[in-house]
């Protein structure tokens, strides 16, 4: 519903104001009765609320330089780790316009209600703004201040702490944990007597912080996840992706707690594979193999963190194949930093984390593999056979564009070609397939390439992919909501006819990328972590017309597929029209 | 005059020969009930016949079988502990028993003997039977809970109309104070036994709730157990208490608890005391000791406000008034905790024991169409995520069985129908079952169970076969879920409605019946009874020579009773009155 057909709707012509929304909206409300419509009640209602959305967002006037700054690139978005990285010097400075909070003492009341904020307007009042950009932390708690001086900014200290340099970081020494405890019982003890918001930012703060320095922050865990009840969220469907990956974290740490005591069935097999080097016979004589096996596939599957406890060699020297290709859990940790939203309250952009996934997922089945298996041949591997040249050719020229040869892609980027050959070998020995069918094969895998790797190009380039992956993105919508979010997660496309105008720009993408080397290149992408600005959301709200729960249900890696596809679509576009780094940033999380 | 036990009478007339009267509004609390009618344009709060607003929501049972329900047996909880149950609201829904004397008790059963009262109080208020009522629930109650309370109205003979929120009602009782529109507010219901927080607006007229949350498990209970837990080695360094019986020893704690706790809410220190025979065990308690006690209490006070703000995204800056209402909400402790969470100071412009029954009453008032509340509309929100068993695929291509379903998402605004459609897991499948739960759990086995819909399928290649399932969810919390197959057209539906699930109506008779044979003290002995139970409750507070003489105030004041004029038995009342007034002013406890 467009907020004119909203007030349609209500029998308002367009300009309506506030009053007169709720006015019209309470009068047929008290005209019908809801239990007899209920749809039309849920119609009513969401014509109240589109049209109220849209009457606030033009009634506020436009803000004054000084207090809300236009949705400019730098405004709109908040610093990514908004304690951390502020600077102190102004920290300071603003520190005495912010109410000081002690425990014990009631705090000053907020200077006046704020308004509620238009849905575009940017992503934080200029008061938000300010605490944000502002001091680490107001004060710490009395007691604490008291016997230690550095614990002013304690939030600061932790975070140098935990981050420390930039090297491999082991964990924490002992007088480094004991500072770390401190600091961290001061904050909790500010959050534990702060006001609402301010306990949340203390939460979300914390959270990041402990995913972001993970493991290196565990022994922190616990007694963070006891002050904000963390766990009675788990399993709840509203559980937030980043409380919900510590929260399985923290089961991590207390299977480990269970498994180092001796009366433990699996201790045995814990205390063994924790050993450095190799298992000698004697090891194996004394540690049942179904024993081990067992701790090994359930550390795997539950607690994959606590694989680092157990050397490789000594997990090799087991039989265990598995170990070798281990990637770690690296890929967990995609979802950092939230984005504030104009309520203030910080979102994990999770999509980006399952669509990703997916995708390593759909490329190669073996999750545990190494990166060339990742992205490495079928296992057959390709014979040059002469015979095939023409079909070869021609697959190349339906994926890359009419003249190219399978000679022009070994030229530009022979590892492709490699794989591209074996595609096709694989297809048409597997037989039952006539062409076409053989060629959907390469051309699935180079296309989902082409969105994996577009990610870590060049911003041209990846605004060049998403154009693509909008115009594959209308097509899957027209299909059903199902094949559109399929599409969205994993590139897949197979179950659908592309029009011939979408392959076109397709192939000249995938031809323009060969060209530039980049599809060949199987790194890691270099940053994987977006801040979504409020405003940006806004815009999806508007082009989706989802009330704002939803969108952020989906945002969270939720909703049903006909929302993700809405949601997710109207993120792409409205990311490819933003102006800033957010846009690029979101758009290679995606 | 009467002299037959009204109760008898009363349950046997229910629902017969009286004409469909006023509907009243009755607010069934873990610690006190109110009963309030909608008369001349306003609520009114209808006192019980102690001349008291508030009754309180206790049982107690006499060795003969004689019934006592409100001060009375709230009294003889310190004398008759193991005859006596309070704060059975927060066994509703459950299976648990309660035993008084011989028998054995269910919450429905217990809250029907309260409701039984407050219809008593209402008709010597009103002049006629009340049939009809509007009773409050906690907000968070979940499904089980509102059943058993409408069945316990069924009990008491009353026709329950409608059951509705409690902050709803205190929204509706603080809402319409005036005629103006109002800014989001929140109410912050702290009552005995559980906790609830609704952000609501108003606006022309219309009182709408934007979100609820709330702990079906934490009120002013909590806080008296976390004391009592706190100030246990501290009277008792030997463990004497030990050796008593845990009920006995539960209710004396929890006593010595409440004492000190209202003692807290006017000063910052309080004498936490038992008496166990001759010896009194007392310590005194500050009130830094009891909120660092409650610490843990406090904390949980926070996450349903943050999950409500979080529902309907709302910043605590956006909020205008906080509501008190509930019984604990006048501890001092709770106060500060509040006004921090929220930076600002509360607003107790509602009397927090009195608004709920006021705004049920208001209630009522709208459901009869009473013309003077021809333009209030209330509009709310069902509180708990509704949705089907489903099973999931998982990125190994295993089957993840009893994955919640989310139909109905928590928080939205009723009435209510949503579909959803589903489709079989395995080829050639025959039939498809359903499973309707309530809850927030990813896995339903974390929520509660409200049904099943079984019904075939034709068959197909998995997948290929389905069905859509229709959620409609009404105003008075009726949830209707229709399903339909989608080739073959055939439907099914299911009303989950408000009756007992696992009793018939026969059934319903006879616990009707049999407590209907309860015997019970006249109406007009309520203020003897009440009297006598207090001065009892006072006897076990003292000890030495003072006990002595109490003892003897009872005997006097008993053997006035048994002469059976009505003088001598107002004069030997007042008497006791005075003297007992005069013996707790030296009170230890």
């Amino acid at each position: 519903m467009t907020p004119s057909a909203a007030l349609r709707k209500l029998g308002l012509r367009a300009g309506a104001d506030v009053a007169a929304i709720r006015k019209a909206y309470a009068a047929l409300y008290k005209a019908m009765d809801p239990d007899a419509d209920p749809e039309g009640y849920a119609r009513l209602r969401q014509a109240r609320d589109i049209a109220l959305r849209a009457a606030k967002s033009a009634a506020v006037p436009p803000p004054a330089p000084a207090e809300a700054p236009e949705p400019s690139d730098e405004a709109a978005a908040p610093p990514a780790e908004p304690w951390l990285y502020g600077a102190p010097t102004v920290a300071h400075a603003q520190a005495a316009d912010l109410p000081l909070l002690n425990a014990g003492q009631i705090p000053h009341p907020e200077p006046a209600p704020v308004a509620p904020q238009p849905i575009d307007a940017p992503a934080a009042s200029a008061a938000a703004l300010r605490a944000l950009a502002g001091p680490p932390l107001l004060e710490s708690a009395k007691p604490l201040r008291a016997d230690v001086g550095y614990l002013a900014h304690p939030d600061h200290d932790l975070a140098r702490l935990l981050h420390d340099s930039d090297a491999e970081l082991g964990p924490l020494d002992d007088a480094g944990e004991a500072l770390a405890q401190r600091c961290l019982r001061a904050l909790l003890a500010e959050a534990a007597t702060a006001d609402l918001s301010r306990h949340a930012r203390i939460e979300d703060w914390l959270a990041d912080l402990l995913a972001e320095t993970w493991p290196r922050s565990a022994p922190l865990l616990r007694p963070t996840a006891e002050a904000f009840g963390w766990e009675n969220e788990r399993g709840q469907i509203t559980e937030r992706p980043s409380i919900a990956w510590l929260n399985a974290r923290l089961r991590g740490l207390r299977f480990q707690d269970k498994v180092t005591e001796p009366d433990h069935p699996l201790h045995k097999a814990w205390t063994e594979l924790t050993r450095p080097g190799s298992a000698t016979i004697v090891d194996k004589l004394r540690v049942q193999r179904s024993a081990i096996n067992q701790l090994l596939e359930g550390v795997r599957k539950h607690f994959p963190e606590l694989e680092h406890h157990f050397p490789r060699e000594r997990v090799v020297s087991w039989g265990d194949g598995a170990a070798s290709g281990w990637t770690g859990f690296g890929v967990f940790r995609i979802f950092g930093t939230g984005f504030t939203f104009n309520a203030g309250y910080a979102i994990s952009i999770f999509v980006g984390l399952q669509i990703v996934m997916a995708i390593l997922r759909s490329v190669a089945p073996d999750p545990v593999g190494t990166h060339d298996a990742l992205f490495g041949p079928p296992a057959i591997t390709a014979t040059a056979d002469p015979t095939y040249a023409p079909l070869r050719d021609k697959a190349v020229e339906e994926v890359f564009g009419k003249g190219k040869t399978i000679g022009w892609l070994r030229e530009n980027q022979s590892s492709l070609a490699t794989v591209f050959e074996s595609h096709i070998e694989s297809a048409r020995s597997a037989g039952g397939r006539d062409e076409a069918g053989i060629i959907a094969d390469p051309l699935e895998y180079v296309r989902r390439r082409v969105y994996y790797d577009g990610r870590k190009a060049d911003v041209a380039t990846l605004r060049e992919m998403t154009k693509v992956r909008l115009a594959l993105y209308e097509v899957a919508r027209k299909e059903d909501p199902d094949v559109c979010t399929h599409f969205l997660e994993t590139a897949d496309m197979t179950s659908i006819t592309v029009p011939e105008p979408v392959r076109a720009q397709e192939r000249s993408l995938a031809a323009h990328m060969v060209e530039r080397g980049v599809l060949a290149d199987s790194g890691e992408p270099a940053s994987l972590r977006a801040t979504v600005p409020g405003a940006l959301i806004g815009q999806v709200i508007k082009a989706t017309e989802l009330p704002e729960e939803r969108v952020r249900l989906v945002l969270n890696g939720k909703g049903q597929p006909a929302e993700r596809c809405a949601v997710i679509g109207a993120l792409l576009r409205a990311a490819l029209g933003w102006k800033g780094k957010e846009g690029s940033d979101i758009l290679r999380v995606m | 005059m009467r002299r037959e036990p009204p109760l008898g009478k009363s349950f046997a007339d229910a629902g017969q020969g009286h004409a469909r009267g006023m509907i009243i509004g009755i607010d069934l609390g873990t610690t006190n009930s109110a009963v309030a009618v909608w008369q001349d344009d306003a609520p009114v709060l209808i006192p019980n016949a102690l001349g008291e607003m508030l009754t309180p929501s206790a049982v107690s049972v006499d060795r003969d079988g004689t019934t006592y329900i409100g001060a009375a047996a709230l009294d003889r909880l310190a004398t008759q502990p193991e005859n006596t149950a309070t704060s059975f609201k927060r066994y509703m829904g459950t299976e648990r028993k309660l035993r008084l004397g011989k028998k054995d008790w269910r919450p429905e059963d217990l809250s029907a003997l309260v409701l039984r009262t407050l219809c008593d109080d209402a008709e010597a208020f009103l002049g006629t039977r009340p049939v009809e009522a509007v009773i409050t629930v906690p907000a968070y109650f979940n499904d089980r809970q509102r059943k058993a309370t409408r069945h316990a109205g069924e009990l008491a003979g009353l026709t329950v109309r409608r059951l509705i929120n409690e902050p709803t009602a205190a929204a509706l009782a603080f809402g319409l104070q005036d005629q103006e529109d109002r800014e989001p507010f929140l109410v912050f219901d702290l009552g005995g036994g559980t906790f609830d927080v609704s952000i609501v607006e108003k606006f022309e007229g219309v009182v709408e709730v934007r979100a609820s949350a709330g702990d079906n498990r934490l009120g002013g209970d909590d806080f008296n157990t976390a004391l009592a837990a706190r100030m246990k080695p501290l009277v008792d360094p030997e463990g004497r208490l030990e050796r008593l019986d845990a009920r006995q020893r539960e209710a004396m704690l929890h006593r010595a608890a409440e004492t000190a706790r209202r003692q807290l809410s006017v000063e910052d220190r309080a004498a936490f005391a038992v008496v166990l025979g001759e010896d009194r065990l007392a310590a005194e308690v500050t009130a830094e000791m009891f909120e660092a006690a409650c610490e843990d209490l406090l904390r949980r006070l926070r996450e349903p406000v943050a999950r409500a703000l979080r529902d309907c995204a709302f910043d605590v800056a956006e909020l205008g008034d906080i509501v008190l209402v509930g019984g604990a909400t006048r501890m001092p402790v709770v106060r500060k905790a509040i006004t921090r969470m929220f930076g600002r100071f509360p607003n107790s412009s509602v009397h927090p024991d009195h608004a709920v029954a006021l705004g049920a009453a208001i209630q009522a008032g709208l459901l009869g169409r009473d013309a003077a509340l021809d333009e209030i509309r209330i509009a709310d929100v069902c509180p708990f995520t509704l949705g089907v068993d489903s099973v999931e695929r998982d990125s190994r291509g295993g089957m993840q069985h009893g994955i919640f379903s989310p139909i109905i998402d928590r928080n939205t605004p009723v009435p209510v129908s949503r579909v959803s459609n589903y489709r079989t897991v395995q080829d050639n499948q025959k039939e498809i079952l359903f499973n309707i739960y309530q809850g927030e759990a990813r896995e339903v086995s974390g929520n509660i169970h409200l049904g099943a819909i079984k019904l075939p399928v034709p068959p197909r290649p998995a997948g290929e076969a389905g069905a859509d399932v229709r959620f409609t969810y009404d105003s008075s919390g009726l949830l209707e879920v229709d399903v339909t197959v989608h080739e073959t057209g055939v439907t099914r539906s299911l009303v989950i409605a408000g009756e007992a699930e696992t009793l018939t109506e026969r059934e319903v008779a006879a616990r009707r019946e049999a407590l209907a044979k309860l015997k019970f003290h006249p109406r007009e002995d309520a203020e003897n009874v009440a009297l006598m139970a207090r001065a009892e409750r006072i006897y076990e507070d003292f000890v030495g020579e003072e006990r002595r003489m109490i003892g003897q105030w009872i005997t006097d004041f008993a053997g006035a009773l048994d002469s059976q004029d009505p003088r001598r038995i107002a004069e030997a009342r007042a008497l006791l009155l005075q003297q007992l007034e005069a013996a707790s002013g030296t009170s230890p406890l």
